[in-house]
């Protein structure tokens, strides 16, 4: 027996070989120091000389992001391609929401490289905070085809309930859209463009929005096959349209030849995110007059806009800005418009903030009946706290996105501590089941030196209606492991 | 500059695109506050995709309990079979049936495996497809029956895996009471053999828990598992099976 990982808290692995004396293990890791964020670790085996001589993150995203990541699935064609799954409420640098969404990592190099995190489940941009997908197993039959299914929350726009059901994806044979923006007149390469790429068919791929880089190109790889319309915006030359056509294995290439924008009147600016200053790209800007939509156009590159087409008016008048850009929060800003002049609007945009709730019950142990008045505190946040009901029920709202202790103590019981992440928006379950403190407990055990040698059966009904009864060791000072009893909350909410 | 030619997505790096999302139970538009969870997944390489998944309360089986439902598709996953239940006692069984996973053989045989339990015991319940996992046979006991209420720091018995060599040869593991245990069946899942511990948990000893086993079928068999205790890690442990 050997150890793959060790002295960190390494949990869910998955096991694949290519039968060709290759073998790979992925799981999760949770880093040490008090930091409880899980990141994804793969390691490989090479000739079957079971060594697992790599063992580190597949990808730099799992350096710096700041959410758990729960391993999921692993498969290879045994043709040198291996696919992972993974997921988490990470919102991969503000792409998807922070609802559990599901992710695919692939190489083709035999596990040498592996791509950045790709959404498996389609809905992951744009459901809501509360529509989690998890849980999602992977196969292939080894001939290109890889199916995943998964659990899921998420109604598919209410065609189907939102109970929990089985979703799946398969992949699909895609096409590139390539691109490059110049200037009609100059040939020079136009750099700040933002190409928001539409299909006619609007439920077989959503929109993309594509910057032009530093030279002016543009890519859109993996689009399926169909008819696109691409709406290219710029701060400096005029828009432009153009309809393609995207095949299964080939790539388009679109030439945009633009010109330059006259520029004598409008509103222009950047935009910047709050917490660091960088550029936002893709922010779409919406311009009102008196209330009527007016023009809209996408921040590119640089974070900059421009409208320069708003009507000539005989006096100034206020117009209203609105950016949205998915996962920050939108924001509304007033501009004083003078005709024949050209207003400067920079603006910053911020995180999306949405409270969510922890609710919930605490019941006897003893007779699986709900404790009325047992205080709930939420430990390091002012101690928000509220009590249970008469029914043992309770509920906090109002609960910023984060991770939480959350304690539950009642006269006559033992308390009880739990850790959980509350989603940006979302709502979470967290039921308590307190053990009556009697002759026999552990608050009345004081076998000094010996306290360590207490089991405690410690039993959580699951929010899945599952009961699952769990022995953890008391520590030194009598107290049940909060570690443990995370680990007793997990093992319910991953049945 | 730009080079222009046929793109292999899958090589390119740049990651593959996914389907948009389907509902692959059949009941998902009519079923209410039903949960359906843990979907397991498998291919026989000949074309058919099988996907089992555990539902609470569902129509399809006991309204009371949990049973295990599955789904087949022909068609690389196009569409998908209406839900079946896999227990063949799922419509008077009371029992709690959780945590599926199954896997092909050869010659159109499927195994299933999953957590059977109720107040009094657990084990781990089996089932056999001869007819490419359109149909099922009734379940049958792979370990032996524990108490529910059993002792042990980790749950009592969970996480069913299996893999097959394609020839005749299943190894199955499952954690138990703190330790993995492990069974082999030489006749593609007619019968087993007694099931073995890999590494047992006396009560001072940490758990070990969620064993995965695959094979390169040429006789090299790995189980890894995680092990929870002063010195977490993920284990892995190989199992040479020599067949006569």
């Amino acid at each position: 027996m050997t150890t793959i990982g060790a002295t960190r808290r390494d949990l869910e692995p998955r096991l694949a070989t290519d039968a060709k004396g290759t073998w790979t293990v992925t799981w999760s890791r949770g880093d040490c120091c008090g930091n409880e964020e899980t990141d994804i670790y793969f390691g490989q085996s090479y000739s079957n000389d079971f060594t697992f001589v790599k063992r580190y993150p597949p990808h730099p995203h799992f350096d710096t992001d700041t959410e758990g990541d729960a391993c999921s699935a692993l498969a290879t064609d045994t043709l040198g391609n291996w696919l992972m799954l993974f997921w988490t409420g990470d919102t991969i640098d503000g792409t998807f929401g922070a609802d559990y969404d599901i992710f695919s990592l692939c190489s083709a190099d035999n596990g040498e490289t592996w791509s950045a995190p790709q959404p498996v489940n389609s809905t992951a941009a744009a459901d809501s905070p509360s529509d989690h997908d998890t849980a999602a197993d992977l196969t292939t039959d080894g001939r290109g085809t890889w199916v995943a299914a998964w659990r899921s929350y998420n109604s598919l726009d209410n065609t189907i309930g939102s109970d929990p059901d089985i979703l799946f994806a398969t992949t699909a044979v895609t096409g590139t859209l390539r691109g490059v923006v110049q200037d009609a007149a100059t040939s020079a390469l136009v750099d700040c463009a933002a190409l928001v790429i539409t299909d006619v068919e609007p439920d077989i791929e959503a929109m993309r929005i594509v910057p032009a880089n530093k030279v002016g190109e543009f890519e859109a790889p993996n689009l399926a096959p169909g008819n696109y319309v691409i709406r290219l915006y710029s701060a400096t030359h005029e828009s432009a349209v153009k309809s393609v056509t995207i095949e299964e294995g080939k790539t388009v290439f679109v030439h945009f030849p633009v010109n330059l924008a006259t520029f004598t009147q409008g509103i222009r600016g950047v935009v910047t995110d709050v917490d660091n200053g960088k550029p936002l790209v893709g922010v779409h800007v919406m311009a009102s007059i008196d209330g009527t939509p007016t023009d809209e156009t996408y921040t590119c590159g640089d974070g900059e806009y421009a409208f320069r087409n708003l009507p000539t008016l005989k006096a100034s008048v206020s117009v209203k800005l609105q950016f949205r850009l998915p996962n920050y929060t939108v924001k509304d800003q007033d501009v004083v418009f003078n005709p024949g002049a050209i207003s400067e609007a920079d603006t910053q945009l911020s995180k999306g903030i949405f409270p969510g709730t922890i609710a919930g019950s605490a019941v006897s142990s003893a007779t699986n009946e709900g404790i009325p008045n047992v205080r709930i505190t939420l430990l390091g946040r002012s101690n928000i706290s509220t009590e249970t009901n008469a029914a043992g029920l309770y509920a906090i709202p109002a609960i910023p996105e984060g991770r939480y202790s959350i304690d539950a103590s009642a006269k006559g019981f033992q308390s009880s501590t739990v850790s959980h992440s509350v989603p940006n928006g979302d709502s979470i379950e967290v039921n308590f089941v307190l053990t009556p403190v009697s002759a026999g407990m552990v608050g009345d055990v004081n076998l000094d030196n010996l306290l360590d040698a207490v089991d405690v059966q410690l039993v959580i009904n699951g929010a899945l209606g599952l009961a699952v009864a769990f022995n953890v060791d008391t520590d030194n000072d009598g107290q049940i492991n909060a570690v443990d009893v995370q680990r007793v909350i997990n093992a319910v909410l991953e049945r | 500059m730009f080079i222009l030619s046929s793109l292999n997505t899958f090589a390119s790096g740049a990651g593959i695109h996914w389907s948009a999302a389907k509902a692959l139970n059949s009941t998902a538009a009519d079923d209410f506050q039903i949960d359906d969870s843990a979907p397991a997944i498998g291919n026989d390489g000949a074309g058919t995709w099988l996907t089992v998944w555990q539902a609470h309360r569902s129509t399809v089986g006991n309204e009371t309990d949990w049973d295990i439902l599955f789904a087949r598709s022909t068609d690389k996953a196009a569409s998908w079979s209406a839900v079946a239940s896999l227990n063949t006692d799922a419509g008077t069984d009371s029992t709690n049936d959780t945590a599926p996973f199954a896997a092909a053989g050869s010659s159109s045989v499927w195994l299933a495996f999953w957590v059977r339990s109720d107040i009094t015991n657990s084990f781990i319940a089996g089932a056999r497809s001869v007819d490419g996992g359109q149909s099922w046979n009734a379940p049958y006991a792979l370990s032996t029956p524990v108490p529910t209420t059993f002792g042990y720091s980790v749950s009592i018995m969970d996480q069913p895996h299996a893999a097959s060599d394609g020839r005749g040869t299943w190894v199955a593991v499952w954690s138990q009471q703190g330790g993995i245990f492990w069974t082999r069946s030489t006749n593609n899942g007619v019968s087993w053999g007694a099931p073995t511990t890999l590494i047992t948990t006396p009560r001072t000893l940490p758990d070990n828990v969620q064993p995965r086993v695959s094979t390169d079928g040429a006789g090299n068999w790995l189980v890894v598992w995680s092990h929870f205790g002063a010195l977490n890690g993920i284990y892995d442990d190989r199992i040479i099976l020599r067949i006569p």
